[in-house]
């Protein structure tokens, strides 16, 4: 019990990305979070791509790659005994169009943890990114990210989608 | 005996509850599989777990294929609902081993063909697929979703349906 609940609180700290307990309840309060920490990352490039294309990219990409379930296993020691721990963990993405602006928000739900604070329905944000028309034929993305964890992955493989249609998953094992 | 002993025993009795497909019925998928086999310190893998679905949700599990690097022809039931589970796995001998389920849903009709891309290499993993209908050249795209998605159906007679995230 003990174990978990630091797990809890460790996860609660590192994927907001700043440091503190308050958990970000909506992209836009991830976004003022990670905006305001020196944990956290804002990245803004633009892609070379129409954005249409962009958004259609993100759309499939994210689908195929963040609305996943994995499964971790690793060796964790209790005093001086290792033990094998496994943990679940379910990714969802959401995208959400408006007007000429797309927003992906993805979120990570590690199941039973035990976790002090009010978590957001579909898990905790990690990362949240904005795309808006640049001109015809190019797209300006923002993304914003803690630095723990898999959104570091995850903001790689979106910068990769917006600038190219045939990027990969990015790797969520382990 | 210890859990973890018996489970072990289980494995090595085949008695892991994993089946393999047996692909028998006509080849209507082709599975186009790419990997580089992992490190020195990790070994990587791709299953592929076949399910019916019903239209109240319900699974059955048909099989398992294990995926080499080559092209596989696949035999997928006529006029029903089947789960691809895409099933990327990495077994490290220091750190951490994890899977990554990767899921379509497709309900093959007579006269389609399937094509499904799946590569697990260093930078990443992707399984995609595309459907072609009956005597066309050109297919379109499957929309990936997933079980956890599916909507009961409470007629019998009207299809299973699948909400998308995004």
């Amino acid at each position: 019990m003990k174990r978990k609940l630091a797990v809890g609180l460790t996860l609660s700290a590192a994927l907001c990305g700043c440091g503190s307990l308050g958990q970000p309840m909506s992209p836009t309060e991830f976004r003022q979070t990670v905006g305001g920490s020196s944990f956290g990352t804002v990245e803004s490039f633009e892609a070379a791509r129409p954005y249409e294309q962009v958004v259609d990219t993100l759309r499939k990409k994210a689908n195929e790659c963040l609305a996943v379930g994995t499964t971790s296993s690793g060796t964790v020691f209790q005093g001086n005994m290792a033990m094998r721990e496994t943990s679940h963990s379910t990714y969802k993405p959401t995208l959400s169009v408006t007007g000429q602006s797309t927003e992906l928000a993805v979120q990570v739900d590690f199941g039973d943890h035990t976790v002090v604070q009010k978590v957001p329905e579909g898990g905790f944000y990690i990362l949240v990114a904005d795309a808006t028309p640049a001109g015809a034929n190019a797209t300006k993305v923002t993304i914003y990210r803690g630095s723990l964890g898999k959104a570091k992955e995850i903001g790689a493989a979106v910068r990769s989608w917006a600038t190219s249609a045939s990027a990969t998953c990015p790797n969520l094992n382990g | 005996m210890g859990r973890a002993a018996l489970l072990f025993a289980l494995i090595l009795s085949g008695c892991s509850g994993l089946k393999t497909y047996p692909n028998a019925l006509d080849k209507n998928a082709t599975i186009h599989v790419r990997t580089d086999g992992g490190t020195l310190l990790s070994r990587t893998g791709i299953a592929l777990d076949l399910y019916t679905v019903d239209p109240g949700c319900g699974t059955q599990y048909l099989g398992t294929l294990e995926l080499d690097d080559s092209t596989i022809e696949l035999g997928l039931p006529l006029d029903q609902q089947v789960r691809l589970a895409y099933v990327f796995s990495r077994d490290a001998l220091v750190g951490t081993s994890g899977t990554t389920v990767i899921e379509l849903m497709v309900t093959p009709r007579r006269g389609e063909r399937y094509e499904f891309d799946v590569d697990y290499l260093k930078q990443g993993y992707t399984a995609t697929g595309r459907v072609f209908p009956a005597g066309q050249a050109s297919g379109k795209d499957i929309e990936h979703s997933r079980l956890r998605d599916c909507i009961p159906q409470r007629s019998p007679a009207s299809a299973t349906a699948f909400l998308v995230s995004g």
